[in-house]
């Protein structure tokens, strides 16, 4: 077992999916590495990549190209009946409660089951740690015995954390969890999250469209844009000094919810690109302000800055 | 009061059940009424199914024989009443061997996709391309005419309707979340299968099944009267069907119409219930209060 | 300054029965009270449940059983809507008030090319030259922020991306000048640098005019970055009502408090707990005094037995609270 390195390294990723005669460009090279109990955050908008590139490192998706090694091994290839046996140590949270909890069973058996799973607890014992894990996320016992369709949102989120929960484990990808709830359950499933953070010392994943909800919980930031990451930093560099244009454009497009803060609006040219038609240079070019023709000519690379932890894939900064 | 309350509800229950699907409530009342008939023949039938009456030989209905006898002098009412047995004993183990046989197929073809899917599809159109009761026929012919053999090659060609509806629910669920949820909580393939997706794909198929059963009921029914299957003295309708069809030109028409008539109502009973069944769990037909 | 539209009292309830036969009544508005002046942008906040799009539907008369209205008076311009007739009232739906709802496929004809719709909207509703709604189609959309929009006519709506499907739809809501604009959930899904340009959009097309717009959200930052007014509803009711810079800086309803709080997701994040568990409240089974109690933090004896005045929507900050 590695004990200093990263927990999860993604080197140059790549997934197309093809289908109908054309070719959509998810994915292309996205580099990655999460240390152990560190907390990344994944922003970018719709068609940026970013949920492909969760499903890939849970190996729901199989990359183009490109590797995914986790604590040292390379599990890009391994096949699923290997790959169980990481699977306590590499969990999912998924967007929509109602869509990944199985509708025919009860929230207490789904909580169980990778307990059933991956433990030699007895069955008295499972349950009795089907309680702590309620309990943990704040999700009261009655709900252990009801279906799906019997709890809210919020209450079906808490048990999806403490199913993702359950097996303790080292890396938790979190795709939009809090996306689809109500503000005042999205504030609290954040506090959960937050503090299960520090108990846990577990690392995290944390895909979202939002970076208000990254701010609030990630140590580190990559910003995607068509299936690359433009721009990674610490929570401070991205939000107080962002580089790249796009990330520029994105932090002035949020909304706070203090009509005393107003930021300044940078313009916002033209419609987010396809994905089944990648420019040959920076995806951004054709929107940026700032892009001249080196811009749309050639692959740029993501470049580390002066203070180190914080790299930007475009020339003009 | 506490079981005058429930009895309201109850007959509540029955009022909504009945108004979303009166079809449902019929069928199920003569299925109901099969199976009462076939637990109870033994005590309410005159006779023994295959006793002989050797002064009574085809007689017409009457009191003593209420639906008349047959050629061997063994009363037509008592053989009808125990034909229901044999309704039931193939009804449901041909049931059996479809489901056991086709939904594991379809569930496996529906997951896995690609060249798994394309041989088991491939595999089960070439045997749905045959004539059915011409296959049925044959096999039967071949294996022997026991009921075991009826029942398991009835199962067995009709197991690939089940596993052609439960693969199209399987592929319209299996990008589900619930089901990667499944995969990354670190689920073997069984478990994905049997425990995360069938309960989730069944209904089509369990609503389907008291036609099959219609149907199997029809086919055994066919097999038994151009004599492959099981074989008279055996109260089974279809045989009785056969052993009267040879009297209804001279006259004695009885012998061949009662059991034609259990077998009608047998038949029309599994058929209003699937149909039944299928209004029920029809999404788009589905009333909530 | 004149009002363009003013809501008072409006209650809407469900009537079912349940599987003994006996009425059941969710009341899922409580009295709601709106005012709109023109050249403003209203925002009605809340959360899911709180009965913000029913009050849309309730305004533009288009509840469905079981759903009904049971009292409340809505006024729009002078007129009164809810005692017009449907013939009438359905002239003013897409022609004095226009309607934006978050999922532009459902407000679209799929089989209809995206010009002829908006050539079809004005013919219905005004004496008007086919070339001549053309022109205009074609105007609307440049305003509305369709690149090309000659070419756009003649698209289908399933050619158009989220963001220019949602344009279209405004473009098709403003066609035939309404004087109000109703806008619920216009951006909910969409990104925020598309979601920023649609807002945009609705603020330039209302701001110093003699139109007005309500826009419904769930999202705060909506609210203060683009209304001048703000009606915060929990379980039916408007809670808190004024001028945005009011309520949102100094709120004074603990609902309105909590909510503002709970979009501080930096300081949830680290713990801090904005509200008592979530739970929805029981339609079927209000209770008797303020409807807010059960989860106040600020909560005394009076609250379980008293509803709080009613706000008068007036300019001012106005609050349903015994103690604001």
């Amino acid at each position: 077992m590695n004990t200093t390195g990263p927990l999860l390294t993604v080197r140059d990723a790549v997934k197309h999916f093809r289908g109908g005669g054309r070719t959509v460009h998810a994915l292309n090279g996205v580099s990655l590495s999460i240390a152990p109990g560190e907390s990344v955050g994944l922003v970018g908008e719709s068609g940026s990549g970013k949920t492909t590139l969760g499903r890939l490192i849970l190996r729901l998706e199989q990359a183009t190209s490109g590797s995914v090694e986790f604590d040292g091994h390379d599990v890009t290839t391994w096949r699923e009946s290997r790959m169980r046996r990481l699977r306590p140590a590499v969990q999912m949270v998924f967007q929509s409660p109602y869509a990944s909890l199985n509708p025919r069973m009860k929230i207490g058996a789904l909580i169980e089951e990778p307990l059933k799973l991956h433990t030699t607890l007895s069955k008295d014992d499972r349950k009795k740690e089907v309680r702590a894990l309620a309990r943990r996320v704040a999700l009261s016992e009655v709900l252990l015995e009801r279906h799906v369709n019997q709890a809210s949102g919020g209450q079906l989120q808490r048990a999806s954390i403490a199913r993702a929960i359950a097996t303790r484990p080292k890396l938790l990808v979190l795709d939009e969890p809090t996306s689809s709830l109500d503000l005042s359950v999205r504030a609290e499933i954040l506090s959960l999250l937050g503090s299960l953070k520090e108990e846990h010392g577990m690392a995290m994943l944390f895909i979202s469209h939002d970076l208000d909800t990254v701010h609030a919980i990630c140590d580190r930031v990559c910003v995607m844009y068509l299936g690359r990451i433009v721009e990674t930093g610490s929570r401070e560099a991205i939000f107080r000094a962002p580089l790249h244009p796009y990330t520029r454009t994105l932090l002035s497009a949020q909304l706070s919810a203090d009509p005393r803060v107003t930021r300044e609006r940078l313009p916002i040219l033209g419609e987010p690109p396809s994905p089944l038609r990648l420019p040959p240079g920076c995806g951004y070019a054709e929107r940026c302000p700032i892009a001249e023709t080196a811009c749309t000519t050639k692959a740029i690379a993501l470049t580390a800055k002066a203070d180190g932890d914080h790299s930007v894939a475009c020339i003009k900064t | 009061m506490a079981i005058a309350i429930s009895e309201i509800r109850a007959g509540d229950r029955l009022a909504r059940l009945w108004r979303r699907s009166s079809s449902f409530v019929v069928g199920s009342a003569l299925v109901a009424l099969l199976v009462l008939t076939a637990l109870l023949c033994g005590f309410v039938s005159p006779y023994g199914p295959t006793q002989v009456l050797p002064n009574a030989i085809l007689q017409t209905p009457s009191a003593a024989h209420w639906f008349g006898t047959d050629g061997n002098g063994m009363d037509v009412f008592t053989r009808v009443l125990y034909g229901a047995r044999y309704a039931i004993a193939i009804a449901l183990p041909s049931a059996f061997v479809m489901v056991a046989v086709g939904v594991p197929l379809g569930l496996i073809a529906g997951y896995y996709g690609g060249v798994v899917d394309e041989v088991l599809t491939r595999m089960l159109d070439v045997l749905r391309a045959f004539p059915s009761i011409i296959l049925a026929l044959a096999v039967v012919s071949a294996t022997g005419q026991s009921l075991i053999n009826v029942v398991v090659v009835i199962g067995l060609i009709d197991a690939p309707i089940f596993a052609r509806v439960v693969r199209s629910e399987v592929i319209s669920i299996r990008r589900s979340d619930f089901v990667a949820s499944a995969v990354v909580t670190g689920n073997p393939t069984w478990r994905i299968l049997f425990v995360h997706l069938l309960p989730n794909t069944i209904k089509g198929a369990a609503a389907l099944l008291p036609l099959r059963m219609a149907w199997a009921l029809r086919v055994s029914a066919t097999l038994a009267f151009v004599g492959v299957g099981i074989q008279a003295p055996e109260p089974e309708w279809g045989a009785l069907i056969r052993q009267g069809a040879e009297y209804i030109i001279s006259g004695q028409h009885w012998v061949a119409m009662f059991p034609g008539i259990a077998l009608v109502i047998a038949v029309f009973g599994f058929n209003l219930m699937g149909d039944g069944l299928q209004e029920l769990t029809d999404p788009r037909l589905d009333v909530k209060k | 300054m004149t009002d363009i539209l003013k809501v008072r009292g409006l209650r809407t309830h469900f009537v079912s029965r349940n599987a003994v036969n006996e009425i059941r009544t969710a009341r899922a508005l409580n009295g709601v009270d709106l005012t709109l002046p023109a050249g403003r942008i209203l925002g009605v906040v809340g959360e899911t449940g709180a009965g913000k799009s029913l009050t849309v539907q309730t305004i533009l008369g288009t509840l469905k059983a079981p759903a009904e209205r049971v009292a409340g008076e809505i006024e729009l311009m002078g007129q009164r809507l809810d005692t017009m007739p449907e013939a009438e009232l359905n002239r003013h739906r897409g022609a004095t008030i226009g309607l934006v709802v978050q999922s532009p496929v459902t407000s679209l004809d799929p089989r209809v090319r995206v010009g002829d719709q908006l050539v079809r909207l004005q013919r219905a509703h005004r004496d008007i030259t086919r070339a001549d709604a053309r022109a205009r189609a074609i105007d609307m959309l440049k305003r509305v922020g369709v690149p090309s929009p000659q070419e756009r006519m003649k698209a289908w709506p399933h050619e158009l991306s989220g963001g220019m499907a949602q344009r279209v739809v405004i473009a098709m809501a403003l066609i035939n000048d309404p004087v109000l604009l109703i806008a619920d959930e216009p951006t909910t899904g969409l990104d925020v640098t598309v979601q920023a340009q649609i807002l945009d959009l609705i603020r330039d097309l209302i701001a110093g005019t003699d139109r007005g717009a309500i826009i419904v959200t769930h999202d705060l930052g909506v609210v203060a970055q683009y209304c001048e007014h703000v009606a915060v509803m929990y379980s039916g009711v408007v809670v808190e009502h004024g001028p945005v810079d009011e309520v949102f800086v100094a709120p004074r309803h603990p609902y309105t408090t909590a909510l503002l709080a709970a979009a501080d997701l930096a300081a949830a994040a680290t713990g801090r707990r904005p509200l008592p568990p979530s739970t929805p409240p029981n339609l079927y089974d209000l209770p008797a005094g303020c409807l807010f109690a059960p989860r106040c933090p600020k909560v005394q004896a009076v609250c379980a037995t008293e509803p709080p005045a009613k706000p008068s929507p007036s300019g001012q900050a106005e609050t349903r609270c015994h103690f604001a």
